[in-house]
């Protein structure tokens, strides 16, 4: 993050604990789209990780006098999405998760290429989903927000060892499950 | 050296790649010649590969479906219901544990026949007895309360009910 | 004639362990794996958890026939909700030990019931060392507990 940005966010945040409602709505603009990423890979489901979003960010927004400006919000708000979309995972009875509208493939737009892709990622997400509710959590965050084995124990409150541990039996799972269906 | 050995090398070394193409290159000499000899670990690291590509591409955004701006701000209006009722349920259950336990001990003094002859029933039957050395009947119920009301304590602070 | 006896007893024992926690598993899955993710991510927090519930229960033990009915009954419902949480916990707690024990074994790919039956037979393994494993069983026991005991949501 540049310093500018910082600078930036650091006033927008102290804007936001002073209760002025344009700083935020500026956080849930900014933060929105990759918090709802993090979601539906989380949860398999475009509305569960719409409700994910929301409940992120009423919790954090009425939670931000907690929080000490100048410090990054993203991974305070990363936290708190990923505790909270665990807590959804663990309450939800196995209930059949909805296809990823937006990533079915469409065959009659875009070339064939992107069709593969897309089937592709939809495969990988299908595999992702049989994972258990921690061992998802840490792929998503190691890959969809590209965090350090550090960084998602931090989250996640486990030690980096614990994490390279379960990420490395999370791989041979994807690995055996997408080997053994292509 | 085993396979799993070799598959654990080979997570190491997909984790500093650039692109999990690279594999191959990084990996020690003993780790190519394993591979070049066994077919299952050398289709093991195709599928590792081919896994981590698409891992890689996790992050790439979709666009939202829909502006959640209005829905949020109107969400932040309504009074706080989640961690208020978690609150008061830790009161509750608490308020609730401390009243039977009153109610059970205060019974054991009522002169009430029906009750007598329950409690009569319920003295016939023992639990084992600890004999602690050195500790008063006093000094072990203040202990008991200590420890348990540390792990309610403890408990309500870890498991996030605050 | 002892090797015999210690076989029967590990046997017994580790069959017994691993019937309970295949049948939680049936019984409450869901228990099973919020345990196991508990005990993943805090082991010492499930350790202090229990350790506190058995030395309260050692406590009140200790007074439950100098204070009458009333007492013991406390002490016996406060019994029984520490097996309902032994209980609940022990499949996942089981199948993480078992799952720990066969990576250690060059062995990651358990299956759950597997895991939990590798969990039962090293839980009762430890059991048959005096002392030690004695002050580990105790330990496991107790983490097994404090995990059941350690409820609740996370939080933000």
């Amino acid at each position: 993050m540049s310093p500018a940005h910082q600078r930036d966010e650091r006033a927008l945040v102290l804007a936001a604990q002073r209760g002025e409602q344009p700083a935020l709505e500026e956080i849930v603009r900014l933060h929105q789209a990759s918090l709802w990423r993090l979601g539906s890979r989380l949860l398999g489901s475009p509305s569960e990780a719409q409700d994910l979003v929301q409940e992120t960010f009423v919790a954090a927004l009425r939670g931000l006098e907690r929080f000490q400006a100048g410090r990054p919000l993203r991974p305070w708000l990363v936290t708190i999405a990923t505790r909270l979309g665990l807590n959804m995972l663990r309450t939800r009875r196995r209930r059949p998760s909805e296809p990823l509208e937006e990533d079915l493939p469409d065959p009659s737009s875009g070339p064939e290429g992107e069709v593969e892709r897309r089937l592709e990622l939809e495969n990988l997400m299908a595999a992702v989903g049989t994972l258990e509710a921690v061992p998802r959590a840490i792929v998503v965050l190691h890959y969809c927000e590209e965090m350090s084995c550090a960084e998602v124990g931090a989250v996640l409150e486990m030690t980096e060892s614990a994490v390279k541990v379960a990420l490395f039996r999370a791989r041979e799972r994807l690995r055996t499950r997408l080997g053994g269906s292509s | 050296m085993s396979c799993e050995s070799v598959r654990e090398c080979l997570q190491e070394n997909l984790e500093g790649t650039r692109h999990p193409l690279e594999l191959a290159a990084r990996l020690p000499d003993w780790a190519q010649r394993h591979l070049e000899g066994c077919p299952a670990c050398r289709e093991a690291s195709w599928q590792l590969v081919s896994l981590e590509c698409s891992l890689r591409r996790l992050n790439e955004m979709s666009p939202m479906p829909v502006d959640l701006t209005a829905g949020v701000m109107a969400a932040l209006q309504r009074p706080e219901p989640v961690v208020a009722a978690s609150r008061e349920r830790f009161w509750m259950r608490a308020a609730a544990v401390l009243l039977v336990s009153l109610c059970l001990y205060a019974s054991t003094y009522v002169s009430f026949p029906p009750l007598q002859a329950g409690w009569q029933l319920v003295s016939g039957w023992s639990l084992p007895r600890l004999e602690l050395p050195g500790l008063s009947e006093s000094l072990a119920l203040v202990g008991a309360a200590v420890c348990l009301v540390g792990a309610a304590a403890l408990n309500w602070r870890w498991s996030g009910a605050h | 004639m002892q090797v015999l006896l210690y076989t029967l007893c590990f046997g017994l024992g580790a069959v017994g362990v691993a019937s309970l926690g295949l049948l939680g598993w049936v019984l409450w899955p869901g228990r099973a794996r919020a345990a196991r993710e508990r005990i993943e991510q805090s082991r010492g927090r499930c350790l202090v958890i229990g350790l506190l519930h058995l030395l309260a229960l050692l406590f009140l033990l200790a007074v439950t026939d100098r204070r009458g009915g009333g007492a013991g009954l406390l002490v016996a419902a406060f019994l029984v909700w520490m097996a309902w949480k032994l209980l609940t916990a022990l499949p996942g707690v089981l199948s993480w030990l078992g799952e720990s024990l066969g990576s250690l074994a060059d062995r990651p790919e358990l299956d759950t019931a597997r895991a939990t039956i590798w969990g039962a037979f090293l839980l009762a393994g430890v059991g048959l060392v005096p002392w030690l494993g004695w002050a580990l069983l105790t330990a496991c026991l107790a983490a097994t507990c404090g995990c059941g005991a350690l409820g609740g949501r996370r939080a933000t």
